[in-house]
């Protein structure tokens, strides 16, 4: 365990493709189906090269949203890993760290960072 | 031919009418020399009347020369215009001359009869009373030219007979052949007897009224001197001077009508042998073999018959033999050809035979054949009976084969109906689970946010996020079910798809096969009717056979009977040939003889 590792409680783990994406409960005010979400949210895929498209949609309390293709909701506190300041940045500063879980390490994102990250695309595609 | 016009006269015929009558002049030349010698020996004419008498006889002479020229001239007139061209010499002018000249040794003999009968009677009138003699003058004149006159005649009648034939063969050489000369000289009264009778008659009496008046003129002239002396003496002497007197002058006298009377019988006898001498050579040529064309043989009365009827005979003997001598040779090539044809007939025979006896087993191997064959016709007439009722059963499972082609396709349609229908069904179900889908997946979502909001509550959400958790599950439960569902209606689809796919095609298939079947059925009832067609035909085949198997047997029976007639013919025909050869036998010995004869033409 790295020195300046947190607890987080209620994560969202979340299947892009074949890639993998964790976001915190708490920044997620609802999840909606993309036939019900009126707005226009980004696909995680998006983020890793694939293709457009997503199952549900992550809506942040701001407004952003991130399409996934699955999640799972795990309310087990668990160990936040923090990400280098590199990755932080590549990433937009959406990185917020990994995590250890069910045998995987899974990248911790900011839905709102991550959704604006996502923005621009997800006006192009539509 | 116009009076004046003259054509060349033919050669051969001059001067021939003036030598056929010549002999004429000889004859009453020779009579007239002895009755003057007889004048001048019997010392008969008065003297100092010599030269009255000479000069009487030379006018009677005259008169009698102008008028037997003028008879003969006339009696020969056609031959003379022949001769001198002014007839031409064609075979009717031809055949009028020579009926003259076979004329004229009877009219000359009657023109010298007629010139010493009139002559004497003549003289006899005119010089007894010109020289003052006695009528008994005269009457000796007469009588001497009765004496003397037939026999004259007769010599001249004989000399002219004998020119006359050669006359005639001179006027037939210029175009008559001999059968035109017999025809244009008919044989007339036969007179042959008559004329021996006459010849004999002259000849007899005329030296008889001759030596009777020379007996008797020198008889009374004796006894009238012995009357004119009484003298015994002188009487004698007178009887001695009177046969002086008739001794040798008289013998001469005599003598020289013995030769005259001769030399005619040796005339006559010439003039009748010579056609007969003739008619022997031809007879006895005839008799040797050899038959020439025939020739004209001049003669007189029954010799001039025999002589056209030998000639007629040697013509119809030359023709025979010739025609004898074709058909001789005929017969024998034919005879021969006839021996030939008869030995190959009966070669042909025996092969003729042979083949039959071949032609009679053919014709029996034939009869068991057909016997066979109606056999087998009978098997084929039941066997396509067979077929026929084959036929009949096969046009009625074509038929229910049809029908029931046809209730599959309806079946097929209803198979077709259903699938869609189910389609449809199974479409609505789809709807259904899509519906239902949609409602697990928005109840997966109510769950996730149900367990989210509890996540977010922390341990006093646990609970419920527990229970949105299982919602959660219940949902992609029927979620994956619905899925589930969804794959199996996707295959049933897929499935009825194929299934309407295939009915579509089975349809198609059994519209083909109800096509294919209409088809058959069609077929089957053409076959049906060739079947009874055929049925019909090896019925027809089989009493045809039948009639055959009959006349097969008839023919066999024929043959059998045309076997018989033709050994029968064999025979005959060895006969035949054996009769041939007999026949051509009889016509080489018939050739020979026939060859024996020599038909030619004749010589010069």
């Amino acid at each position: 365990m790295a020195t300046g590792s947190r607890s987080i409680t209620g994560l969202l783990l979340c299947r892009a493709g074949d890639h993998r994406v964790a976001f915190a409960a708490h920044e997620v005010v609802t999840i909606e189906s993309p036939s019900t979400f009126g707005g226009l949210a980004g696909s995680a895929c998006r983020a890793f090269g694939g293709a457009a498209g997503a199952e549900r949609i992550l809506v942040a309390a701001s407004g952003e949203a991130v399409g996934v293709d699955a999640l799972e909701i795990d309310p087990e506190p668990l160990t936040l890993l923090p990400a280098p300041a590199l990755l932080g940045r590549v990433a937009g500063g959406s990185l917020r760290g990994f995590v250890q879980v069910r045998g995987g390490l899974w990248p911790l994102m900011s839905l709102v960072d991550f959704g604006r990250f996502l923005a621009p695309s997800a006006r192009e595609a539509a | 031919m116009p009076e004046g016009l003259k054509v060349s006269a033919p050669e051969g015929l001059k001067g021939l009418a003036v030598w056929t009558t010549r002999p004429s002049w000889l004859g009453s030349t020779s009579g007239l020399v002895l009755a003057l010698l007889y004048g001048k020996l019997t010392h008969s004419m008065p003297a100092g009347s010599g030269w009255l008498f000479l000069g009487l006889l030379l006018a009677v002479l005259v008169m009698n020369t102008a008028l037997s020229s003028a008879q003969e001239r006339h009696s020969l007139r056609v031959l003379r215009a022949v001769e001198e061209g002014r007839l031409p010499a064609h075979p009717d002018n031809l055949r009028r001359a020579l009926r003259e000249v076979r004329r004229v040794p009877g009219r000359c003999f009657w023109f010298t009869l007629q010139g010493w009968l009139g002559g004497a009677l003549m003289l006899a009138v005119t010089f007894s009373p010109l020289a003052d003699a006695r009528w008994t003058m005269g009457v000796r004149i007469g009588l001497v030219g009765l004496s003397l006159g037939p026999l004259s005649a007769m010599l001249v009648y004989l000399m002219v007979v004998r020119r006359g034939r050669r006359a005639a063969e001179r006027i037939a050489a210029h175009g008559l052949s001999p059968q035109e000369v017999i025809a244009a000289l008919p044989a007339e009264r036969l007179r042959l007897r008559r004329r021996l009778v006459m010849f004999t008659a002259v000849a007899v009496l005329s030296p008889s009224v001759f030596i009777l008046d020379v007996s008797v003129s020198r008889t009374l002239s004796t006894f009238d001197r012995i009357l004119e002396t009484k003298e015994p003496q002188v009487q004698r002497e007178v009887v001695h001077r009177a046969r002086r007197a008739t001794g040798w002058p008289l013998g001469v006298l005599a003598g020289l009508v013995v030769v005259l009377v001769v030399g005619t019988a040796y005339v006559a006898g010439t003039a009748l042998a010579e056609p007969l001498r003739a008619l022997s050579e031809d007879a006895t040529r005839i008799a040797q073999g050899e038959v020439r064309t025939p020739r004209f043989i001049p003669a007189e009365d029954e010799v001039w018959a025999v002589s056209g009827a030998f000639t007629r005979m040697q013509a119809q003997l030359a023709q025979a033999l010739v025609q004898l001598q074709r058909a001789g040779l005929q017969i024998s090539s034919t005879t021969e050809q006839l021996v030939a044809t008869s030995a190959d007939q009966e070669a042909g025979a025996g092969e003729q035979a042979i083949s039959l006896n071949e032609t009679r087993a053919t014709t029996e191997e034939l009869a068991r054949s057909a016997q066979q064959i109606a056999v087998n016709a009978e098997s084929v007439s039941a066997m396509a009976e067979t077929t026929f009722g084959a036929a009949q059963s096969g046009q009625r499972s074509a038929a229910a084969f049809l029908a029931a082609m046809h209730r599959m396709k309806g079946d097929n349609q209803a198979i077709a109906d259903a699938v869609v229908r189910l389609n449809k069904r199974v479409q609505q179900i789809g709807k259904v689970v899509e519906f239902i889908n949609e409602i697990a997946d928005k109840s997966d979502l109510l769950a996730l946010n149900a367990e989210l909001e509890g996540t977010k509550a922390g341990e006093p959400g646990r609970g419920f996020s527990l229970v949105a958790a299982e919602m959660r599950r219940l949902a992609e439960n029927v979620l994956s079910s619905t899925l589930a569902i969804e794959r199996l209606i996707d295959e049933i689809r897929d499935a009825t798809q194929a299934a309407v796919m295939a009915t579509e095609a089975g349809l198609k298939t059994t519209e083909r096969g109800a096509s294919l079947a209409a088809q058959v059925d069609q077929s089957l009832g053409l076959i049906l009717e060739l079947a009874r067609q055929t049925s019909h035909a090896v019925r027809s085949i089989s009493l045809a056979t039948q009639q055959q198997q009959t006349g097969t047997d008839q023919l066999a029976a024929a043959m059998g009977d045309i076997l018989r007639v033709t050994e029968e013919n064999v025979e005959a025909t060895q006969q035949m040939v054996a009769a041939n050869t007999d026949l051509s036998a009889l016509a080489r010995d018939l050739k020979a003889t026939v060859q024996r004869f020599r038909v030619g033409e004749r010589e010069g």
